[in-house]
């Protein structure tokens, strides 16, 4: 089925041959579809840019490959590359587990996060996704199915899988660690700070008492600094309130809301951009108990969000810079006030060290994520801007949050890329796996 | 590949020193790490502002062999996606010697015949990656004959027809051609020619060729009041038109 397909930014649009794998990722019956132009796993599609979409080729939808086997004794769970993190939280919950790294939202697959390596809130603690696999299943471009564990002697290709956006295979299935809970809730401990500065001491101060720590920066108008940090530990049985306890310590979240497809409607503008931030800001704060998915996910409770940026859709621009680099913050903040450009979603954390994956994102250092809504004429030159900012600290973007970044940068954030390249070439050299991300930025 | 922007990361441009596809490509959006084809003859010297701001690749192509134009373009395909095509060359060829059999079948060979092979397999390269856009630079001297250019101009007709054909089979799979025809232009190949009414320069030109690019128009004339005066003196009588035929 020939599919016009998008990312989650909604910006980058293409047009490929639709395809599903089967549930223990068989491949056969694609040999006679493959062109010259390849094929691209595609999970649940939540990257932002063009990184799961293979213009003229093939896209695989994977989440055929949805199981999950938890093994309670041991804390681990073998789950299908097509699996979603909201499938296994659902699952491991209510058993007492929890995965170790979780993004903003679940509605991810598990081949997806490994493929991002994705990190969450515990990033300074508990690092990214890959720190917690301990093997996983590649259907390679030769049609076998590789054992992949992060030392030994096929460490190269897992972490050239891991972050590697889908380019070197299909990942057919992980086994993970998970950690175990006594209550499915966090406590919750907030504050308002009125500058960066201030920001940036609290949210240090917070990583050294709260397992799981992020910021939430207001940057509209004069206000570009101001926000809200938020430190969260698990919650143990004995602190539970009674009548939570006396209902289920491990209770699910229901998740929220959907909008009909249709609902394409420019909501997010300048104007509600500034009321939702003064709202947010100043809504009531202090230490509170919250159900852990509810924490976690804060996106997931309007599925199909990203409709409110209407036709033209949005970006998300995030970086990584060295710690010692933090007055590039202050300088990209300047950016935005300059030209009085709003974002209701601008989010902030400290990564501790980074996996090696060669190109994994995470590294030690601040790591700030801004919305962006597309149309405005100057988005391109300011995120120019910032790119050659972020470049001159050391720093680098997120391929998943990429829509557009220069080829020529790749190479200048990511040293090993030719390490990468070179496993590339050789676990996959007929190019199997393309993507329009790859090849835009000439990954393949 | 175009990013999120919609900027164009690599751009081919048949006709390495049309004055209209070098302002063409002075206005439209490309990326921070465009790449530029240059296909044409003699440009080893050519040099222009705009090469400071791209890497630009110089290929030396004569359109009169089509066979070897069609491997050239076969190679910059083969080097990575493309995204945007300006075919821009043509030979305007001699008012006085246009019906010699040389000069005639010179006019109709690159004009025509190399360029129709050439935007065909152009096209067939876009559909296969199901994404990509061209500018075909027509003419309205294809409109209807004139006495001192309808060599030319049945050149000109022929592809614009050959295109418009192209823009029906290219429905729905995210490659399109959009139809620039200009009248007058005062450029290179126009210099020293008496200009007929409605003369634009090529900044004109390439403004509006740059609008009806973003918005993947099938046709478009410069200057647009052409299209009006076109469309009436298509229909006008022959022995009303042969007066102001001169």
């Amino acid at each position: 089925m020939i599919s016009k397909l998008t990312g989650w930014g909604r910006s980058n649009h293409s047009i490929s041959t639709l395809k599903t794998i089967s549930s223990e990722g068989k491949m056969e019956i694609l040999s006679n579809c493959i062109n010259e132009r390849g094929i691209i796993p595609r999970g649940l599609a939540r990257s932002y840019g063009d990184s799961a979409m293979n213009s003229g080729g093939i896209t695989l939808q994977t989440q055929a490959m949805d199981k999950i086997q938890l093994d309670p004794e041991s804390g681990t769970a073998v789950i299908g590359g097509g699996a979603s993190l909201m499938q296994l939280e659902r699952i491991c919950i209510p058993l007492g587990f929890f995965p170790f790294v979780v993004p903003g939202t679940s509605r991810i697959t598990i081949g997806g996060a490994i493929a991002s390596d994705i990190h969450g809130k515990s990033h300074h603690n508990e690092g990214s996704f890959s720190n917690h696999l301990l093997e996983m299943k590649l259907l390679a471009s030769d049609g076998t199915v590789r054992i992949l564990k992060p030392n030994g002697e096929s460490s190269k290709l897992f972490w050239a899988t891991v972050g590697g956006m889908g380019l070197t295979g299909i990942i057919i299935e992980a086994t993970i660690r998970l950690k175990k809970i006594e209550t499915s809730f966090v406590e919750i401990n907030e504050r308002r700070v009125n500058d960066l500065d201030q920001l940036l001491s609290v949210l240090t101060k917070y990583n050294k008492e709260y397992l799981y720590t992020v910021a939430w920066l207001d940057i509209s108008g004069k206000y570009a600094g101001r926000g809200v940090v938020s430190g969260a530990n698990h919650l143990k049985l004995e602190n539970l309130p009674e009548s939570s306890r006396a209902k289920n310590p491990l209770g699910l979240k229901t998740f929220g809301v959907k909008f009909p497809s249709f609902f394409v409607i420019k909501v997010i503008t300048r104007t509600t951009i500034g009321v939702f931030n003064f709202c947010w800001f100043w809504k009531p704060l202090g230490k509170k108990i919250q159900q852990i998915q509810a924490y976690m996910h804060p996106l997931d409770f309007v599925e199909n969000w990203n409709l409110l940026y209407g036709k033209k859709g949005f970006m998300q621009y995030q970086f990584v810079i060295p710690f010692e680099a933090k007055d590039v913050l202050h300088d990209v903040l300047k950016e935005f006030q300059k030209l009085r450009i709003n974002s209701f979603l601008a989010v902030l954390k400290s990564f501790g060290e980074g996996s090696s994956g060669f190109l994994s994102f995470p590294k030690s250092g601040w790591t700030l994520a801004v919305d962006l809504p597309l149309g405005d004429p100057r988005i391109s030159s300011l995120v120019q801007t910032l790119d050659r900012m972020v470049l001159e600290a050391g720093g680098r973007l997120y391929l998943t949050k990429d829509s557009r970044m220069s080829h020529c940068d790749l190479p200048l954030m990511y040293p090993e890329l030719d390490v990468w390249k070179e496993i590339k070439k050789e676990c996959d050299p007929n190019n199997l796996w393309q993507s329009d991300q790859g090849r835009r930025l000439k990954l393949c | 590949m175009l990013n999120c922007f919609g900027e164009f990361q690599r751009i081919v441009i048949l006709g390495g020193k049309s004055d209209i596809a070098l302002s063409i490509l002075d206005k439209i959006a490309t990326a921070p790490d465009a790449e530029i084809f240059l296909c044409g003859r003699k440009l080893k010297d050519f040099s222009h502002p705009l090469f400071n701001q791209f890497p630009v690749h110089k290929i030396e192509i004569d359109f009169a062999q089509v066979e070897l134009a069609k491997l050239e373009i076969d190679k910059i395909f083969s080097s990575g996606d493309i995204d945007l095509v300006i075919i821009a060359f043509a030979i305007l060829g001699s008012e006085e010697l246009k019906l010699e059999p040389e000069e005639f079948k010179k006019v109709l060979s690159v004009n025509f015949l190399s360029q129709a092979i050439l935007l065909n397999q152009i096209n067939s390269k876009l559909l296969n990656q199901m994404h990509g856009q061209i500018l075909q630079i027509s003419s309205v001297a294809g409109m209807r004959p004139r006495r001192r250019n309808f060599v030319y101009g049945v050149s000109k007709f022929g592809v614009d027809f050959i295109a418009q054909g192209l823009q029906k089979e290219n429905l729905g799979k995210n490659v399109y051609i959009t139809i620039l025809r200009p009248g007058f232009v005062h450029t290179k190949m126009t210099s020293g020619l008496k200009a007929a009414p409605f003369a634009i320069d090529s900044e004109t030109v390439s403004r509006i060729a740059v609008k009806a690019l973003l918005k993947k128009k099938r046709i478009v004339y410069a200057p647009k009041i052409l299209s009006i005066i076109m469309f009436l003196l298509k229909l006008m009588p022959e022995p009303l038109f042969k007066r102001i035929d001169k």
